[in-house]
């Protein structure tokens, strides 16, 4: 509770538990869409990389492909695929991880390299990774606070916020490279 | 300011419903200097003006007359109707319900934008407005919420009147024409909830179990497949309650465990209109009866639904007593006489409320000050005489067993058709009821939220209530309107064309008569 | 013949005695066309008087019945025995609000911002009731009417976490309200509604350096908890009995609140309706 409430003598006044969305399936399906929000900042982060390789050269981008390839990372794009058509099907396309080694596209340094260059792609990039993040940083502050941690909602306000401007300000240095 | 005096307010509306926000609205606009109190047994958007649903009538087309709005009323009345209050009524009717849209009443449009009209029971012409089929609840929030806009109306909101103090002695109130007890010819069985009479006027059947349209053996004929005004499921609710129980007597009703009813028939309208016209309707039978009246014919039976009778007011909504004044169902003013046409009420809610508070705004600029000391005395004697009745601890008996007997002695002798034998052993049994109330034995003695205390007040008002019905019944020797009679079924004119007014005594209602005002409309027969 | 019963498990509180609420378990005889409210009424007839709750019109439209049904809000007038065999069925107070007695709840707070947020119709200039109806069509009564149909049962704020957690939340059902009168098209209040709804205009007269009112506002901004603390969550709109749906009114405010924000920042000139 931001605003203290003035409470009547003799009546009862409920707490609303920090487990409430475990309560039924509504909230619990809420909670998983917020966390989407997680995955894909997450999957963000690991594509700025990407893109950060590109003016390192082919060899650098081809080394971070391969770390891509461990099971692990396999893995962990499923399910931040996942998470991102449950969260919403129009959302951009996550399937680098996946349908790459599926062979359904080709992500070459080569041809990469020469999208990435080009000033209209770098903007539709910048909108791709620096907006979301402003998404990702409005549904996890909520999700702290909706965990019942309202009391520090400014620090909570100022971490998610901040770290998405810190995140606009690496997307444009990362484009900047290219 | 609450003081050890009560609160003080120039003038207290009681009861929050269409009436009395309407009246404390009219109030506040009289007289910017009026503090004024609206007190309501229940939150004011609960008030049962929410239940109704049919429409509020007014003259609003090029083919309407105030006349033909003021003959339909008087002769639905059956002539008990006071003319020149039912002219007052079809005059400011229009001016109100466009008042209404003004503060945001959602009223169903035609085409152009104007506001619509549907036809309706014993009316001759289209002039019913409609908010689909939940126009009381429209209404009621539109008048709830546009009274917040008033900063000196203060809200009392399940405050719960229990008597009324009085400066100089007391006073028995005056109630008028309690016999005659409308039943709506289409509720549910078994909840009785109300099933709109526009599903009527929007072209719906009653049948009976042949699937017979019996209404045009009773002279309301012919029957046509789209509704005529006045004819078939268009008569009046009095006329049409009587046919379906002279259905039942010829053994044509269907029978279930909630009695015998018979068949409302919509599913010729289609799927297109109910929706967009009745769609509450649609709710209200899958709800609580299973039936999807797009496919099915609803079961539907005569219910008690409004009261024609109530205090007595002059045409400004003024009583009896100095200082108060009534509106509403509670009123008795009285423009629906015997039977009230579907529809009237909602209007009547705007009319009189309106005209109620702004007499009672003028009477409070004019009245000096009370004494607050005497009202301090009178306050805790009440208090105490509460205390004493019902809060004892030696009472036996209980208020649902008094409750269902009352119920069970007034269906059998106030019902759609009385007799005179049934009718006094009604009497009889409300004064022993009168009596065992007395002895009334409350579980619940706690000050805060007692519901029970509630229920025991509202069941000692609603014995004086059903008193004053069954003696006013007893003593109008005729039938007329809504009271009918199998011992004297003729309207008798040269000595019933009178109000039956009921006087509180020790002893039960002393009845009296004043006669009904007569302007332009002489009586004749009322034949649809 | 034994007659079949059904066990209803009902939270009484009885203030001044209780500190906190307790259950109490009542058999009923089971009917098939009886609703929790029927049971809770031959509960207080025959069994126990002292049970105290809000009931009215029993038919779904004056809204006093709202009361938590196997935890779910719901409407006991709606709420069928039938949906809920064997049971036992639990009844308690609505969810989110200060319990009063037993199974009665306090809606001062909610009454409170139904006013706050000007229900009615506002206009500059008002047209004559003699001069007639303001015309609207068809297209535009449908425009708002769903969000008309609410009954303030507030089965939505029992829903909604948010208003669990944060009870300066102005709610769905308040901000449907508004919604309602935002979008009639005889209305010209939208301006007036925006400081509790959306704050956004609050914050623009405060930045801007002309503006000496920041602390006139600031009891409005740290009071009124509006549209933007609503995290759509979507439950309210689950419950609704009537269809009403203020999640849509609320995500759609806030829609509105954001692009005529925008707006008066881009063109600050020109004037919104």
């Amino acid at each position: 509770m931001t605003v203290p409430r003035v409470e009547r003598p003799g009546l009862y006044y409920p707490k609303l538990p920090a487990t409430w969305w475990l309560r039924n399936a509504n909230y619990f399906r809420f909670m998983l869409r917020e966390l989407s929000s997680v995955f894909i900042a997450l999957f963000l982060v690991v594509f700025l990389v990407q893109l950060h390789r590109l003016p390192q050269g082919p060899g650098a981008y081809a080394a971070y492909l391969d770390t891509l390839r461990a099971p692990g990372w396999i893995i962990f794009h499923v399910v931040a695929l996942a998470f991102a058509l449950y969260h919403s099907v129009t959302w951009f396309n996550l399937t680098g991880g996946l349908a790459v080694p599926l062979g359904w596209t080709s992500i070459s340094h080569a041809r990469m390299l020469a999208l990435a260059a080009q000033p209209l792609v770098k903007l539709y990039l910048f909108a791709l990774i620096a907006l979301p993040l402003y998404h990702w940083a409005h549904r996890f502050r909520f999700i702290l606070e909706d965990l019942g941690l309202r009391g520090l909602r400014t620090p909570i306000a100022l971490l998610s916020y901040g770290a998405a401007v810190l995140g606009t300000v690496a997307t444009l240095w990362v484009l900047w490279q290219i | 300011m609450p003081g050890d005096d009560g609160y003080q307010h120039d003038l207290l509306v009681i009861g929050g419903g269409g009436a009395g926000l309407r009246a404390a609205i009219a109030a506040a606009e009289e007289s910017n200097r009026l503090s004024i109190a609206v007190l309501s047994k229940v939150y004011p958007m609960r008030s049962h003006t929410v239940s109704a649903e049919g429409g509020t009538a007014a003259v609003m087309r090029e083919n309407d007359s105030l006349d033909t709005h003021a003959k339909d009323t008087i002769f639905g009345s059956d002539f008990l109707a006071d003319q020149d209050v039912v002219e007052v009524f079809v005059k400011e009717a229009p001016g109100e319900v466009i008042r209404l849209e003004h503060w945001g009443c959602p009223w169903s449009r035609d085409p152009d934008g104007r506001v619509s009209v549907r036809p309706f029971g014993g009316m001759t012409v289209n002039r019913t407005l409609y908010a689909a089929d939940k126009t009381g609840f429209h209404m009621l929030h539109a008048l709830f919420q546009t009274s917040l806009k008033y900063e000196r109306i203060t809200r009392y909101d399940e405050w719960f009147a229990t008597s009324l103090l009085l400066e100089d002695g007391k006073v028995c109130g005056v109630t008028a024409l309690m016999e005659f007890v409308q039943y709506h010819p289409t509720g549910l069985p078994g909840t009785g909830i109300l099933i709109t009479e526009a599903a009527r006027g929007e072209g719906g059947h009653l049948k009976n179990k042949d699937g017979y349209r019996y209404l045009q053996d009773y002279g309301l004929g012919p029957p046509t497949d789209t509704p005529v005004h006045r004819k078939m499921e268009l008569g009046p609710r009095d006329i049409l309650s009587r046919c379906h129980i002279q259905e039942h007597q010829k053994g044509r009703t269907f029978d279930g465990p909630d009695g015998h009813y018979v068949h409302l028939d919509l599913r010729h309208l289609g799927e297109k209109l109910i929706d967009k016209n009745l769609p509450f309707v649609r709710e209200l039978a899958r709800n609580y009866v299973g039936i999807d009246p797009v496919h099915e014919p609803i079961p539907v039976r005569p219910v008690v639904h409004y009261m024609m009778g109530g205090i007595s007011t002059d045409i400004t909504g003024k009583t009896s007593l100095d200082g108060l004044y009534a509106a509403g169902e509670a009123a008795c003013v009285s423009i629906n006489g015997a039977n009230r046409l579907g529809s009237n009420s909602l209007t009547e809610l705007l009319v009189f409320g309106a005209r109620a508070g702004r007499a009672a705004a003028r009477h409070a600029q004019e009245r000096p000050t009370l004494r607050s000391n005497p009202l301090a005395q009178l306050a805790s004697d009440e208090r105490r005489r509460l205390d004493q009745r019902f809060l004892r601890a030696d009472g036996r008996e209980k208020i649902a067993d008094i409750r269902e007997e009352m119920q069970k002695a007034m269906e059998s002798g106030c019902g759609i058709y009385r007799d005179r034998a049934t009718m006094e052993g009604t009497c009889q049994t409300l004064r022993k009821l009168r009596e065992r109330f007395a002895h009334i034995s409350l579980a619940d003695k706690d000050a805060i939220f007692n519901t029970e205390l509630i229920a025991a007040l509202e069941l000692e008002c609603t014995l004086d209530v059903a008193e004053t019905v069954a003696r006013s019944a007893l003593a109008r020797e005729e039938s007329r309107g809504s009271h009918t009679r199998t011992d004297f079924p003729k309207r008798d004119d040269a000595r019933f064309l009178k109000h039956s007014l009921a006087y509180r005594t020790p002893d039960g209602p002393r009845i009296e008569y004043l006669p009904a005002t007569i302007t332009r409309w002489p009586p004749e027969e009322r034949k649809y | 013949m034994t007659e079949e019963t059904m066990t209803l498990e009902v939270t009484r509180y009885r203030p001044g005695h209780d500190r906190e609420p307790r259950t109490e378990s009542f058999t009923v005889p089971y009917r098939k066309d009886w609703v929790v409210l029927d049971a809770l009424n031959h509960i207080k007839d025959r069994i126990d008087g002292t049970l105290s709750y809000r009931w009215s019109c029993r038919m779904g439209v004056c809204g006093s019945c709202g009361m938590m049904v196997n935890g779910v809000p719901k409407l006991t007038c709606a709420a069928f025995l039938r949906d809920y065999r064997p049971g036992p069925i639990r009844v308690g107070p609505l969810a989110n609000f200060p319990v009063i007695r037993d199974l009665v709840i306090a809606l001062d707070d909610f009454m409170e911002k139904l006013r706050r947020v000007k229900p009615w119709i506002i206009r500059a200039v008002e047209k004559p009731v003699a001069d007639g109806e303001y015309l609207q069509t068809p297209a535009q009564l449908d425009a708002y009417k769903q969000f008309s149909m609410c009954i303030n049962c507030m089965l939505c704020y029992a829903a909604c976490p948010v208003y669990g957690l944060e009870p300066a939340f102005v709610g769905p059902a308040a901000i449907a309200l508004a919604y309602r009168y935002n979008l009639d098209s005889r209305d010209e209040g939208y301006r007036l509604r925006e400081p509790v709804l959306a704050i956004a205009l609050a914050y623009r007269y405060n930045l801007d350096s002309r503006d000496e009112g920041y602390r006139l506002r600031e009891p409005v901004l740290s009071e009124a908890v509006g549209v933007w603390e609503c995290t759509f969550v979507g439950e309210c709109s689950v419950v609704c009995p009537k269809g009403v749906d203020p999640a849509a009114a609320i995500q759609r405010s806030k829609l509105a609140g954001a692009t005529d924000w925008l707006l008066s920042m881009i063109m600050p000139w020109g004037g919104r309706r």
